[in-house]
């Protein structure tokens, strides 16, 4: 009993600095977040804050540039995280064909090392550099390639669905290679044994990965659908820098449309009240794939 | 012959998959790169041109617009960012790895959930408590607000690599008289390091590119940031082609020789291999 008491205390304090650091900057703001929903608080009008008890949520369901948003975000996530999991894993299984029986692939360190760029570059900058090198009207190159085809060109920031498009690329651009890595260290790490027992039995490439591969990754792959879809789900750089929302609402994602209502027009209290909605959202996706694809597995969230 | 010809085929589809990612992946940072030295009517030049006579003029206009404050303010922030998250994070690992009971678990959970939720829901009230401590517009602010993504990193990693620290070294090392807290500072942590190192260098990165709590956090001018300075300029960007690519360069430049100087460490760092790393 002393001896767990005192551990509790040690425990306590090494982790103290943390705690001090975590309240400051998360508990308290989630508190913060969640009293402030409940309350008309808006900075440019101090005199008229009050509490008004759900009206910020009910203004929410009926506000329907933030329906839209929300949709846009649905969309968004949905397509760039599916088509960031199917290549990653397509490319991941390229990379270690090794395993079923092929020879090497030549120069994959120096693929990995590449495939490293697009993960550690600042958000922003990829962003800048899309909007001029590919999405320009005039100088894209994307627009120069249609001319080359001799087909029209596309006002990538303009047009409503081109700018969903072009938002969703770079998305993908950035996620992908290190859904790549992440597979790749997976795959590379499983032993080769059963794969060579089950090429002796007559088992096409197609069924190794399909029966082996796939199912030997399963937490790997989990943690990685997860985590993309809830770094895809708050994304704001990339979006911000290339269309800023428009043109209209058509690529405004929820984080945007959150910041515009708390720093374009300072309503906090309905900003919060979004802010509540999406972290809901967000925790029960999370959640939900969690239960809905983990079941008994076992998923180290170390990682 | 025709399984010869399969295999051939195999390859040929194999290779050129694996260098159209590697191509796509590559592209746009050699773009950026050439270009920044392009003359400015080279940049838009179609077809593009891969010879040109090379210039520094858009570096020279990068730097004379006044880049070395937010050079500077980065620097700051990332080592400041980088002292709290070790202060904060290796103790809080160490005891996390050592006893398993409802306060250090609670915490953690805590901490997890900070990266797994969306940045935006929090900044928000982060900013009204800001302004009410006085945070908004300083570095501290920043570096404080910054440990919202780099502690889970450091946390979950360190606590991974504590872990696996086989336990018979510690308890010798208690057996000769030394603390809990003498194994944590001299067995402990010494054992440890290239994980920390590999830790706080993802932590380095991700603060050094992080935009969204500086625009919300940090933004005023004295402490304006790398990201900051170019990017929400309000500086019409097409107009400057030469200069944004010139400054692409040079906010990418630290993090890629960080990067590529340890990249072994940072592939298995973020991927989940930590029991390569230590």
């Amino acid at each position: 009993m002393k001896k767990l008491r005192k551990e509790s205390l040690l425990g306590l304090g090494f982790m103290s600095p943390s705690l001090i650091i975590v309240s400051i900057i998360f508990a308290f703001p989630l508190f913060y977040s969640f009293r402030t929903s409940f309350f008309r608080l808006n900075l440019m009008r101090p005199g008229r804050t009050a509490f008004i008890g759900l009206a910020n949520y009910f203004k929410a369901f009926v506000d329907e540039r933030f329906i839209r948003s929300l949709g846009v975000t649905l969309v968004y996530v949905v397509v760039s995280v599916s088509i960031g999991m199917v290549l990653g894993l397509l490319v991941s299984v390229i990379m270690n064909r090794q395993k079923y029986g092929k020879p090497f692939i030549k120069g994959l360190n120096t693929i990995r090392m590449i495939l490293l760029l697009p993960a550690i570059i600042a958000p922003v900058a990829a962003g800048s550099v899309f909007r001029a090198t590919f999405f320009h009207y005039d100088y894209g190159l994307f627009n120069y390639l249609l001319e080359l085809l001799r087909i029209p060109k596309v006002g990538w920031l303009f047009a409503p669905v081109p700018a969903l498009i072009a938002v969703i690329l770079l998305e993908i651009w950035i996620r992908t290679p290190y859904s790549i890595l992440v597979f790749d260290a997976a795959i590379r790490g499983l032993p080769p044994e059963q794969f060579e027992a089950a090429r002796l039995e007559g088992a096409s490439t197609l069924q190794q990965v399909l029966y082996l591969t796939l199912p030997a990754i399963k937490p790997q792959v989990l943690f990685t659908l997860v985590l993309q879809m809830t770094l895809t789900f708050r994304q704001f750089d990339t979006v911000f820098m290339l269309t800023g929302g428009g043109p209209g609402d058509s690529t405004r994602l929820m984080t945007l449309y959150i910041y515009n209502q708390a720093f374009g027009r300072l309503s906090f209290g309905y900003g919060n009240a979004l802010s509540v909605i999406m972290l809901i959202i967000v925790g029960v996706i999370v959640l939900g794939s969690v239960k809905f694809l983990g079941q008994t597995e076992e998923v180290s969230w170390s990682k | 012959m025709s399984n010869k010809f399969k295999s051939r085929f195999g390859n040929i589809v194999t290779y050129s998959i694996l260098l159209f990612t590697a191509f796509a992946a590559l592209f746009p940072f050699l773009w950026a790169f050439l270009s920044s030295f392009k003359h400015t009517l080279d940049i838009t030049a179609m077809p593009p041109k891969i010879i040109f006579n090379p210039t520094l003029e858009h570096y020279r206009a990068v730097f004379d617009s006044g880049i070395w404050i937010p050079i500077y303010n980065s620097l700051l922030v990332v080592l400041g960012t980088l002292l709290l998250v070790f202060i904060a994070g290796c103790p809080a690992a160490y005891a996390l790895a050592r006893f398993k009971n409802k306060i250090t678990r609670g915490i953690a959970s805590f901490v997890f959930g900070m990266r797994f939720l969306p940045t935006v829901a929090f900044a928000l009230p982060l900013f009204l408590i800001f302004v009410n401590m006085g945070l908004v517009g300083t570095r501290i602010g920043l570096i404080l607000a910054y440990q919202m993504f780099t502690l889970p990193v450091v946390l979950f990693m360190m606590w991974s690599f504590f872990v696996s620290i086989p336990p018979e070294i510690e308890e010798s090392a208690r057996v000769d008289g030394c603390g809990f807290l003498g194994v944590f500072f001299r067995i402990a942590l010494p054992m440890v390091a290239p994980g920390l190192a590999a830790a706080l260098i993802i932590c380095a990165i991700f603060a050094w590119n992080h935009f969204f709590l500086a625009l919300i956090l940090g933004g005023n001018v004295e402490v304006a940031t790398m990201v900051l300075k170019r990017f929400t300029g309000g500086e019409d960007i097409q107009m400057q082609w030469g200069a944004l690519y010139a400054y692409s360069v040079i906010i990418t430049a630290p993090i890629l020789i960080l990067g590529f100087s340890a990249s072994n460490y940072l592939i298995k760092g973020l991927t989940g291999e930590y029991e390569d790393i230590t």
